[in-house]
Order: structure tokens, then C-alpha cells, then sequence
């Protein structure tokens, strides 16, 4: 089938070995294949669904639903840390959205990110506390894991292969520029391809999504640098700015959740 | 007021015609009371000064310049270059490296990162940078001899110029990193004895019929060279050959740079061959050496290539080792990207090329992979024949044969050249005292243009190689080692970029004719990309944006606070990987943008699902029921499913669903690209 690349979204469970937004499970795969190498053409991207065709679709529903807020989230994400940076208020809610961003006073993420700063810009000879380079060490293996991922998500080819209870219904080859085949079985019903389209859908936007991170990481970890007056280099720079901006999307989507009870 | 007109070396490779027609002295009066010296005068003048009155040393308390334990050596690289690439570069280098630190021991430096060459930087701010300043060298600060590693739009030809007057200084820039490699080990090769030539100097002069210009170059300067070595010959020990100039064409050029008479010394006298800016020759050919042209130089047309000598001429199975070569021709070193010409009653400067290169000639003779050229001395743009002709006076060859007869006694290229740099420095000062003479009485026109033709002649001869070279010529005593091919160079895949630091390309500031430059011919080479027009997304740019960006990590100390060791590699380790993702994915946009024409999605279905392969047999077994294509302008071609003569409409729409999917991933790839370009250009600016 394939010996490459392969995630699996898992629906609902969540652990270490998610990916940075918490959509897909990474598999380790036989032999001397590492996730981050950069040999395969092709990455697998398997939905595995229940066979209940309701529950199923309710899953799917609610993952895209969180994928899509992610998409959005971003951008504001690196807004929120560049404000910080720049010492500015919080930018202002963006009313077109429907999310909303804390105050910069509010997030822990960026506490832990001043936290940081402080640390490194004090002009005298000391080393990191234990907490802090604990959760340094901590973000340095989660960016590590990261980069990996993106790596691996890049082939030529991504397939996307969609089975539920089981059964495989769909699978989709999604060529880099964009052509696009599937595969179906005969006679299959209309909801139960909407499935597989919404497997195809969640697999590229999470695509665009680590893309995007990618990008908001480095730029951010650049920011970060210039904003140091001292201390700060590169190679801290970068898992610092990962740390920041992937809890800031948690702490977005958290506060959405709870605006959401509210209403 | 004299009216003889000027004359010059130099012939469009595409008409025949003279690259720059004869002109009056009246028309260069105006070029050159323009001449701008600035602050560096001052340096030329004392250069002129401390040789003239103090016979002063070029390197504080040194006894021998040309013993690089004493002198010092260094090689500088563009300081906003990629990296990797320079890490590449020096890795490919590290023979050449190796053996001269082993000699120059704590006098050796390398130059890069934030050391490196900064764009912009005179040689005054790169000197004070490190801790010096003109004058004589101090090897313990800077070394004495200085390889410039890098292209001249990236590391200026003026900053080269500037710096070679009290330093000695020579500069490659290669195609691909093998070249490098061979480049090190010919040099490496020729100075660990695997070949001891016999002293035997060769000048080639071309006499096109009816040209003015080479028939002065011939004999007001290979004649007389070749004489002056004849004379010496009790003295040197060194065999002169003068080239006949009924024999001075291609196939005999071709036997005297690699072919069986390779000498240790070759001396070239002939117009070089310029195109237009941005001709598709112009990166293979623009420098190439025109030779006899069998009668008159044949205009109205382009140059047949029997009549010109370029860098793919020079054969596969050629060996150069331990050659060095001197081309005195137009664009023999290089082009540099503004004509100073345009100068002329001072108007804008105008672009001759896209970007400022080395010529290929020398680059091939340079890094051959059989056994390469020591150095090639060229010249930088155009050449004139006030090199060697000083008006009344006639022939002057003086500092040419100095330079010959130190490299015959075994003297460095780089000390040796100083002779010529000693002439451009005099040259200057006269051509300044006259600019300030002009401004209170009148002043021969015929006597100014000389001064400023002949200060752009001095200044423009530079050492394309490394400036510690020295011919390796059998000493009397002993019997010549022949020529024997360098052991191959192991593959290092890699392609340098033409311009290294993407930002210094002319384009990139928003001028218009820096486009595209014809592909060199070197094996491996390559052009700098060019921007997919038109498009939302412009590769170049954003893979542009990501270098220069990369390039502020690098600017930034990597001494880092307090953290542990295993963490901090744990951490470069990262940044590596992170790296190559973000590469990775630049270059899938790049490509997604360059190579975006269509779109198709496909519908199949199959009643064999399990045994499909993704890798190569996705399709296999399975039956094409639906197509939709959609072309970059809109036009979009579909073929329906039908089943019993009717449309599947279930198929049909879930075919239709997937056809949305794919125009919104395709819209959202761009979405990203964009950001990701907004971004990297905000944060590099």
C-alpha cells in the first residue's frame, strides 16, 4: 500500500503524540523510515470512522469545524505575539471573526514568554531555572516533532484514505499543484461520500494550517530576536516562539469553547 | 586641442561593430572631470607617495610579501550569503583552506557570517570593522593577501578595487561546487610539487585587419613584452615565444590553454567580445577572446564562433595546471552591472548586464576538473589600449613587464600585481590634481581623457584566482615535472547561485532590466530564477524573502543564555530541520506557482478498493467515470458520468463535491503562499 508518511486522525483522543494542533496522530512505521524523511512521494492520510453513519458525520462535522476555526485563529495568534512584542494593547477583537483573542494581560502564554524575555535580557551571568528549561526542553521536542511532520507532509502526493467501521469507502490522490483523483466503490451513497470529502477536506486544510504555523513560527522567532535587547539566539529563539504561538491558539480556542457555553 | 580620436578594445559579439566607437577626447574631457574619488583618493595618493619618496614596504615588518607566513591570508565572504552554502563553499574549499592555513598559521582568517562582506560596505568600513585601516598592512590584523569568495553583484567590484591597492587581492565565484573543489586541488596540486613547468612564456597577440586597436595592442604591447623577456632571458632563464600574428587564431589559443603548448605563462592581447544586456550569450561568451578573423572583423552580423575563444571551447581532456594567464581584451575578468560610459555627459549610469559576473573564460580555465589555472589576470568592462600606449610617449609597458618579471622570479601573483596597482594609484593622483586644476584653468581635453581611460584601465586588471599563487616553474637545476591530470574530484552535487545574496541583484530593487541572463555553459550552471509573472505569488521572492530572513538569524549571536549544552544542540538541531521544512516548503510554492496550468480531478470507481497503490497504480482496475478540467484562465472541460444512457446525477455530485474541494484547497494554497511571502518580506525588510 504505502511505506511512507502516514497520520491518522483520532477522533476524539488526544496525547503527546498529536500533531502542534492537535487534529492527527503520527505513526510510526517499520524499519529505518523516520517521520521527517524526506524519501517518500506520497504522505497517507487515514480517517478511520465508526460505522454508525450519524456519529461518524457528527465527528467529522465537529473536527472540521475546529480544523477551519484553527485556520482562522492563526494569523491572530502571531498578531497577539507581535502586539506583545511591540509592547502594544491587544489587538482589537476582529469583529468578522468569531473568536475571540485575550488580553495580552491574560494569556499565560505570553506570561511565560515575559518570563522569557526577563531572563534572558538581565545583564548578568545565570542559568536557566529548572522550570523554565524544563519547558524549553519541553518545546525544543514538540517543534522538533513538528518540523518533521511538515516535512513529511509535503511529498508529492498526499492520500487520503477514509474507512469506516472498517470498510475503506474512499481514497483520494492529491497531486502538490492541485489535480485531484479518487477512488470510490461502486454504488456508494451520497453521505457516506460527503464523509470522505470532509476527510479530504480536513487533511488539506490541516496541510495549509502547519504551512502556515511553519511560517508564523520562523517569522515570530525573527520578532522575538529583534525585541530581545540581549541574550536571546536563535536556536532558543525558535522553540520559544513555537511554545507561544501554539498555546495561544489553545488558550483562543479555549476561550471560544467557554464563549460558546455562555451563549 | 588634439583631435585623434580614441580608440578601443571590444566588439559586439552580435554586429561586428566596435562595442564603443572611436570618440573624440572632447567627449571624455566631460567623463572625466566627473570621475569621483571620494575619501579613497587620499589612500591612492599615499600609496603613490610612500613608493615614490619612502620605497616603503606594502606590509609592515615584513620582509618577504610574498611568503604567506609573514604575509597573511584570508578569503571573505558575502556576509548575507545563505549559510549552508557558504558552509558548502568552504567544505568544497577545505583543501585550498587547509593548506594555506597550515602556512599562514595565526595570520589566517576566514571572513563570513557577520564577518563576511556586508552589502554596501566600502573598504574603509570593512577595514575599520576589523580593527584596521589604510595604510601598510598589518598581517597580525588583516592578512596581507585576501580571496574574495563570491560574485561581484554580491561582493562589489569596486570594493575589490578599493582593496587591493595596499592588500593583494583575487576572487573566485563558481558555478557548482565541484568547481571549487578543483579549483582547490589544482591550486593544492601545483604547490606540493605534482608539477614543476618549464619556464616558458607565451604572448599571444591578434591583429584583426584593419583595426586600429589590435594592431596597437600587438605591437605596443605583446611585441614589446615578448622582447623585454627575450632580453632578460640571460637574467630570468625564461623562454619568450611571440605568437606570429598570422597565427594568432583560435586553434592555436585553444593548443595554448589546455591543448599540448600550454605554457606556464600566457600573455593575450585581443578584443573581447560584449552582447547586449541580457543577450542569451551573454553570460557564456561577453570576455571571450576574438582571434584572427581571417580578414577585416566581419560586421552586419553575428561573430562566428570559429573566430572567438570561450570558456566551453576549452575541451574536456585540456589541461591547465599551474598556468597563469593574462587576457588583456575587454570584459576579459568580467562585466560589472552599470556602464561607466554612460557617465558621459552625465547621465544615468545604464545596466550592460543583469548583474554584475566573471566571465566564464577564466572561470573554466580556473576550475577545470583535469588541472585548472593558478589565476587569470583580466580585465574588469572595457579595456583601452592607454594601458600600454601613453599618448606621444608611445609604447609603456613598464609596470606589465615588473609584473611579469616578479612572477618569473618566483614572486606571488598578488605581490606582483602590485605594480600595476602602484601605476593606478599614480595615475589617480594625476587624474585628481587635474580635476582640480580644471576648476581654475582650462585643460587639455586629449590629456584628461587619457588620464581617466588610463585610471579605469589600472583599476580594472584584476586577479580572478587566488592572489597567493605563484607560477610553478622548474628551477634551472632541475628537470620539468610535465602536466598530469589532478586526482578527480569526488561529486559534490550543489549548485552555487550566479548572484549568492539574492537582495544585491539589480532586480530585486526594482530595476527593470535585470532579468534574465542567458544560461551559462559550465556543466552544473545555472541562472537565478526568475519571478513567475503575473503571478498572485512570486517564487523568487518569497524564497528571497526566506533567505534574507534565514540571514537575520544568522546576524544574530549564537551565544546563548544559560542553557545547557545537549539543549543547545538539541536546539541547532531544530533549527536545522526547520530550515529544510521551511525550504521545502518555499520551494513547493515556488513550484506551485511556477508550474500552476490546470487542474484536473478525476472520479474512478472500482470494486477492488483494498488492492489500489497510491505510489504508481492508483488507477489500475479502476473505471474512469467522471473528468473536470480546469484551465488557469477559467475554461473549464467536463465529462459526465452516464449509466444506461442517463447522467449518474449521485456520482455526478459527489464528482462535483471534489471538484469544490480541490479549486478551495488551490485557493487556500495560494492564501498560504501569500502569507507566508507577507510575512517573510515584513521581518526581512
Amino acid at each position: 500500500m504505502n511505506d511512507g508518511p502516514r497520520f491518522t486522525v483520532t477522533v476524539p483522543e488526544e496525547g503527546a503524540s498529536m500533531d502542534a494542533l492537535g487534529f492527527w496522530r503520527t505513526v510510526p512505521l517499520d524499519g529505518s523510515y523516520a517521520v521527517g524523511d524526506d524519501r517518500y512521494d506520497t504522505t497517507l492520510w487515514e480517517v478511520d470512522l465508526l460505522q454508525e453513519l450519524g456519529l461518524s458525520k457528527q465527528i467529522m462535522e465537529m473536527e472540521l469545524e475546529r480544523v477551519h476555526l484553527t485556520q482562522h485563529i492563526l494569523p491572530a495568534a502571531g498578531d497577539l505575539m507581535h502586539a506583545y512584542l511591540l509592547n502594544e494593547q491587544t489587538p482589537r477583537k476582529m469583529e468578522d471573526e468569531n473568536f475571540s483573542i485575550p488580553a495580552v494581560e491574560d494569556s499565560p502564554a505570553l506570561a511565560e514568554l515575559s518570563e522569557w524575555m526577563m531572563l534572558a535580557d538581565a545583564e548578568m551571568d545565570f542559568s536557566l531555572t529548572g522550570d523554565i528549561e524544563e519547558k524549553l526542553r519541553q518545546a525544543a521536542s514538540e517543534l522538533d516533532a513538528f518540523t518533521a511532520q511538515i516535512r513529511s507532509s509535503l511529498s508529492q502526493m498526499a492520500v487520503v484514505q477514509t474507512t469506516a467501521g472498517g470498510r475503506l469507502i474512499g481514497a483520494t490522490r492529491v497531486a502538490w499543484l492541485g489535480n485531484v483523483s479518487t477512488r470510490w466503490q461502486p454504488g456508494l451513497e451520497i453521505e457516506q461520500a460527503a464523509l470522505h470529502r470532509q476527510s479530504v477536506e480536513m487533511t488539506l486544510t490541516t496541510r495549509h494550517c502547519w504551512i502556515r504555523l511553519a511560517g508564523l513560527v520562523s517569522v515570530s522567532a525573527t520578532r522575538l530576536i529583534a525585541a530581545a535587547s540581549s541574550g536571546i539566539g536563535l536556536v532558543t529563539a525558535l522553540p520559544m516562539a513555537y511554545r507561544t504561538i501554539t498555546q495561544l491558539v489553545q488558550e483562543i480556542r479555549t476561550l471560544r469553547q467557554v464563549q460558546s457555553r455562555a451563549v | 586641442m588634439s583631435e585623434e580620436l580614441l580608440t578601443f578594445n571590444g566588439i559586439d559579439g552580435t554586429s561586428g561593430e566596435y562595442l564603443v566607437e572611436p570618440t573624440t577626447a572632447d567627449e571624455f574631457k566631460e567623463l572625466a572631470l566627473g570621475e569621483r574619488f571620494g575619501g579613497y583618493i587620499s589612500e591612492l595618493s599615499d600609496k603613490d607617495t610612500r613608493h615614490k619618496e619612502f620605497e616603503m614596504a606594502l606590509i609592515s615588518d615584513v620582509e618577504d610579501p610574498s611568503d604567506i607566513s609573514q604575509a597573511g591570508w584570508g578569503v571573505i565572504f558575502p556576509a548575507d550569503a545563505n549559510k549552508k552554502m557558504v558552509d558548502a563553499i568552504e567544505d568544497a574549499l577545505g583543501e585550498l583552506l587547509r593548506h594555506r592555513k597550515a602556512t599562514a598559521g595565526e595570520r589566517y582568517r576566514v571572513y563570513r557570517g557577520r564577518d563576511g562582506y556586508r552589502e554596501g560596505e566600502t573598504k574603509d568600513k570593512f577595514l575599520v570593522r576589523h580593527g584596521s585601516a589604510p595604510g601598510p598592512v598589518d598581517p597580525d590584523v588583516m592578512p596581507f593577501y585576501l580571496l574574495i569568495v563570491g560574485d561581484p553583484q554580491s561582493v562589489p567590484y569596486e570594493f575589490q578595487y578599493e582593496l587591493d591597492v595596499q592588500h593583494a587581492v583575487g576572487r573566485i565565484h563558481f558555478d557548482t561546487l565541484d568547481e571549487y573543489a578543483q579549483y582547490a586541488r589544482s591550486v593544492v596540486s601545483a604547490e606540493t610539487g605534482l608539477v614543476r613547468l618549464p619556464r616558458q612564456a607565451v604572448f599571444f597577440g591578434v591583429t584583426n585587419e584593419g583595426d586600429r586597436a589590435t594592431e596597437y595592442s600587438a605591437e605596443m604591447l605583446i611585441k614589446p613584452l615578448a622582447e623585454y623577456i627575450e632580453k632578460k632571458k640571460q637574467k630570468l632563464d625564461w623562454e619568450s615565444v611571440l605568437v606570429p600574428p598570422e597565427e594568432a587564431n583560435k586553434s592555436k589559443l585553444a593548443a595554448l590553454l589546455g591543448g599540448d603548448q600550454t605554457p606556464a605563462f600566457l600573455f593575450t592581447a585581443s578584443h573581447g567580445l560584449g552582447f547586449p544586456n541580457g543577450h542569451k550569450q551573454q553570460a557564456a561568451f561577453q570576455g571571450a577572446l576574438l582571434c584572427d578573423t581571417s580578414g577585416p572583423i566581419p560586421r552586419g552580423g553575428s561573430i562566428a564562433r570559429d573566430f572567438y575563444l570561450g570558456g566551453e571551447d576549452i575541451a574536456a581532456e585540456a589541461n591547465l595546471l599551474g598556468l597563469m594567464a593574462f587576457h588583456f581584451a575587454c570584459f576579459g575578468g568580467g562585466t560589472p552591472y552599470l556602464d561607466d560610459y554612460a557617465k558621459r555627459k552625465f547621465k544615468d549610469p545604464k545596466p550592460i548586464a543583469p548583474y554584475a559576473f566573471l566571465s566564464a573564460l577564466p572561470k573554466r580555465l580556473l576550475s577545470h576538473p583535469k588541472g585548472g589555472a593558478l589565476a587569470v589576470v583580466g580585465h574588469i568592462d572595457r579595456a583601452w589600449s592607454y594601458s600600454f600606449k601613453w599618448g606621444q610617449a608611445g609604447s609603456q609597458t613598464k609596470a606589465m613587464e615588473e609584473v611579469i618579471n616578479q612572477l618569473f622570479k618566483g614572486k606571488t601573483l598578488g605581490e606582483a600585481m602590485d605594480f600595476m596597482n602602484l601605476r593606478y594609484a599614480e595615475i589617480a593622483v594625476m587624474l585628481n590634481t587635474a580635476q582640480s586644476e580644471s576648476r581654475y584653468s582650462k585643460v587639455d581635453a586629449y590629456q584628461l581623457a587619457g588620464l581617466w581611460t588610463a585610471n579605469n584601465d589600472a583599476r580594472g586588471f584584476t586577479i580572478i584566482g587566488d592572489p597567493a599563487v605563484r607560477i610553478p616553474f622548474a628551477s634551472v637545476k632541475d628537470k620539468p615535472i610535465e602536466r598530469t591530470s589532478i586526482e578527480v574530484v569526488s561529486k559534490r552535487d550543489g549548485d552555487v547561485p550566479t548572484v549568492m545574496v539574492p537582495k544585491s541583484m539589480p532586480g530585486s530593487e526594482g530595476t527593470e532590466e535585470a532579468t534574465s541572463l542567458g544560461t551559462p555553459t559550465q556543466p552544473g550552471s545555472r541562472v537565478v530564477p526568475q519571478a513567475a509573472a503575473g503571478y498572485a505569488v512570486q517564487p523568487q521572492t518569497v524564497l528571497d524573502a526566506y533567505i534574507a530572513m534565514s540571514q537575520r538569524y544568522e546576524d544574530v549571536d549564537v551565544e546563548e543564555f544559560g542553557i545547557k549544552e545537549d539543549l543547545a544542540e538539541k536546539a541547532k538541531d531544530i533549527y536545522e530541520s526547520m530550515t529544510t521544512a521551511l525550504t521545502k516548503t518555499t520551494s513547493r510554492l515556488a513550484k506551485f506557482a511556477e508550474d500552476i496550468t490546470g487542474m484536473d480531478v478525476v472520479t474512478y470507481v472500482s470494486d477492488d478498493m483494498q488492492s489500489m497503490d497510491y505510489e504508481g497504480g492508483f488507477t489500475e482496475g479502476a473505471k474512469k467515470r467522471a473528468f473536470t478540467h480546469i484551465s488557469i484562465d477559467g475554461d473549464t472541460e467536463v465529462c459526465v458520468p452516464m449509466n444506461a444512457g442517463e447522467l449518474d446525477e449521485t456520482l455526478w455530485e459527489i464528482h462535483n463535491e471534489m471538484v469544490n474541494q480541490a479549486m478551495v484547497n488551490r485557493m487556500e494554497m495560494v492564501k498560504a503562499a501569500a502569507e507566508i511571502l507577507t510575512n517573510l518580506m515584513g521581518v526581512s525588510k
